[in-house]
C-alpha cells in the first residue's frame, strides 16, 4: 500500500512540502511557486541548472497515472515536483570551514543567476544545501521567487548568520561549527554574533559593513514608530547594486576559507602511523576484496581520517558517507574530494557524541544515527580510540556497530602494544591490558558472526569481517 | 521592560536590509551621477570639438 510521509523539517515555508511515496522524493507546490518554475522551465533554465548539478534533480510530475493518483491523495495541491533522492541529508553542523564556505558561495552564485532572469531566493538557509559528489547543490527549489525589487535581497540577514557570521567566528574567535549551529539551529542573531567581538574590534574592515552596520541600523530600526513595508513593496528591476554586493560577499567567504589551516592530530595521521608500505598494501587489498565481493550500495566509513578507505571503497562502486570526529581530518578529505569528486559524503561527527536529533517535535534535523542505514560499516584503525579516549567498552562499541550497519562490519582490531595505542595511552592509567583479539572475537561474536580473520603483513593488527547477527 | 524583550517585535536582522537600501541608494546615485553628468560633460565636449573643425 502506497503511503506518504511528509519530511519533518518541511514545513515552515507555505509555498509547499517535501513527502516520501514508496521511496521516490516529492514536493507539493502552491500556484505561486509553480508559475515561476513554470517560467524558467519554459526559458530552459530549470533544466540547464539540473545538468550543471546547481540544484537538485527536479522535474515537473507529467500528466498521466501518477500525478492522478497523487492529486487524489493530497487533492489540496496545486503542482507536484518529483526530485532526485539525496543519499544522505548532512546539515551545517556536520560540515567543515570550506563546506559551509562553498555551500554559501554556492547560494550566492544561485542568487546572482536567479537575479539576472528577474528571480531571487526568498530564504538563504544553510540548510537548503545539500553535498553531491562533494560539490554543493540547492535542494529547496520552491525558495525561487518572483519579488517586486531585485536591489535588495530580503534574506541577506539570514545568509550572514547561517554563513558569514559562524566563519567569522571560526577565524576570529575560535568557534566551531557544532556549537554555533547546534545551540542555535537558524544561526546567532546579530545582537549575540557582535556580544563576542570588542567595541573597537567591531571596526574592523571585516566586520564593519556586515556586522557593526547592520546592528547599528537595526537598533535604530527597533526605535522608530510604524513600519516601512511601502518602501520595500517597490518595483525596482535594476538588480546591479545587490550583484555588487553579493560579489563582495562571495570574494569575502572564499577569503575567509582559504585563510583556514588545518592542525588537527589526525589530520596529519598517515605521518606519524607505523604502517610501512607493505602492511598498507595487504589492508588495502583485503579491504578492497571484502568490498568487491560484498558489494554494498552503502559504506559507512567511521573514524575515516582524511578518507584513503572512503576513496577505495568509491572506487570499488559503493557510496560512502565518511565520519570522523576530528574536523581538520574531514577538511582535508573534502579538499581531496573537490579535486577528485567521488560518490563520498564527508561529514564531521563524533561517534562518542554523534549529532542529536534537534528543531521542531525534536524531528526537524534527524539524529545521525536515524540518518545512517548502510550495508556496511568500516571501522578501521578506530578501536582503541572509542576504548581509550571515548571510554566506551568492547560491549558499548559492538552494540553501537550493531546499530549502524544493515548487514556488515569491517574491523581492524588494533592490539595494546601496537604504537598508535601506546601514543594514546600516554599519562593514562593502563585500564586495557585485559584487551586482546581473542576477547574481542568473544564480545563481537555475541552480536555478529565472523565471515573472515587476516592479519595484517607488517604490523600486530587483525582485519575482521563480520555479518550482523539479528 | 528589558531591552532584549523589545527586540522581539522586529525582525533581529532588519538592519541587513536597510543597509541594502543604503547601498542601494549609494549605487544609484553613483550610476546616475556616470550616466547623466559625466555623460552630459563629455557629450558637451564631443559637441565643442566637433564644432572647432570647420566644414565637419
Amino acid at each position: 500500500m502506497t503511503t506518504i510521509q511528509r519530511v519533518a523539517g518541511s514545513f515552515r515555508d507555505p509555498s509547499g512540502f517535501v513527502f516520501f511515496r514508496d521511496e521516490e522524493v516529492f514536493r507539493s507546490i502552491d500556484q505561486d511557486c509553480c508559475a515561476v518554475l513554470t517560467e524558467l522551465a519554459d526559458q530552459g533554465k530549470l533544466e540547464e541548472w539540473v545538468d550543471r548539478n546547481v540544484i537538485v534533480g527536479t522535474e515537473f510530475v507529467q500528466p498521466g497515472d501518477l500525478l492522478s493518483e497523487l492529486r487524489r491523495e493530497l487533492p489540496d495541491t496545486h503542482q507536484f515536483l518529483r526530485h532526485e533522492p539525496i543519499q544522505l541529508v548532512t546539515y551545517p553542523y556536520e560540515w567543515t570551514v570550506s563546506m559551509l564556505a562553498d555551500a554559501g558561495i554556492h547560494t550566492l552564485d544561485l542568487q546572482i543567476e536567479l537575479l539576472q532572469s528577474g528571480c531571487s531566493l526568498k530564504d538563504a538557509s544553510a540548510y537548503n544545501i545539500q553535498f553531491v559528489h562533494g560539490r554543493p547543490t540547492m535542494i529547496d527549489v520552491a525558495s525561487i521567487e518572483k519579488p517586486n525589487r531585485l536591489d535588495v535581497w530580503f534574506a541577506m540577514g539570514q545568509f550572514l548568520q547561517m554563513f558569514v557570521y559562524p566563519l567569522l567566528l571560526v577565524r576570529m574567535r575560535g568557534w566551531d561549527l557544532q556549537s554555533y549551529f547546534l545551540s542555535n539551529l537558524n544561526g546567532r542573531d546579530v545582537e549575540s554574533v557582535a556580544a563576542s567581538f570588542g567595541w573597537l574590534e567591531r571596526f574592523r574592515p571585516g566586520l564593519l559593513l556586515d556586522l557593526t552596520l547592520p546592528l547599528w541600523l537595526h537598533r535604530r530600526a527597533e526605535k522608530q514608530e510604524g513600519t516601512q513595508r511601502e518602501l520595500l513593496e517597490k518595483k525596482v528591476d535594476d538588480p546591479s547594486a545587490q550583484i555588487a554586493n553579493l560579489n563582495r560577499l562571495r570574494r569575502k567567504l572564499q577569503k575567509l576559507a582559504e585563510g583556514y589551516q588545518t592542525s588537527g592530530v589526525w589530520a596529519g595521521y598517515t605521518k606519524i602511523c607505523n604502517y610501512d608500505q607493505n602492511a598498507d598494501d595487504h589492508k588495502q587489498s583485503l579491504v578492497r576484496d571484502i568490498l568487491l565481493e560484498t558489494k554494498p550500495a552503502e559504506v559507512l566509513d567511521i573514524g575515516c581520517n582524511t578518507g584513503t578507505y572512503s576513496f577505495l571503497a568509491a572506487e570499488c562502486g559503493s557510496s560512502v558517507t565518511a565520519v570522523d570526529g576530528d574536523h581538520d581530518a574531514i577538511e582535508v578529505l573534502y579538499q581531496r574530494l573537490r579535486e577528485n569528486p567521488a560518490p563520498i559524503n564527508p561529514m564531521v561527527v563524533d561517534l562518542g557524541n554523534p549529532s542529536p536529533a534537534i528543531g521542531y517535535r525534536n524531528e526537524e534535523r534527524p539524529s545521525f544515527l536515524s540518518r545512517s542505514k548502510p550495508a556496511c560499516v568500516m571501522a578501521l584503525a578506530l578501536i582503541h580510540h572509542l576504548l581509550v579516549s571515548a571510554n566506551m567498552s568492547l560491549e558499548a562499541i559492538r552494540d553501537q556497530m550493531h546499530d549502524l550497519t544493515e548487514r556488515d562490519l569491517i574491523l581492524e582490531f588494533v592490539p595494546t602494544d601496537d604504537n598508535m595505542f601506546q601514543r594514546l595511552m600516554n599519562f593514562r592509567v593502563d585500564l586495557f591490558e585485559h584487551v586482546n583479539l581473542e576477547l574481542c572475537r568473544q564480545v563481537f561474536e555475541q552480536r555478529f558472526e565472523l565471515i573472515d580473520s587476516n592479519s595484517i603483513d607488517g604490523s600486530t593488527r587483525t582485519l575482521l569481517h563480520y555479518r550482523k547477527k539479528n | 521592560m528589558n531591552s532584549s524583550h523589545l527586540f522581539l517585535y522586529i525582525d533581529p536582522m532588519s538592519g541587513a536590509v536597510v543597509l541594502q537600501l543604503i547601498i542601494a541608494f549609494v549605487v544609484g546615485v553613483g550610476t546616475f551621477f556616470r550616466t547623466t553628468i559625466l555623460g552630459g560633460i563629455s557629450n558637451l565636449f564631443r559637441k565643442s570639438d566637433q564644432a572647432a573643425k570647420p566644414g565637419s
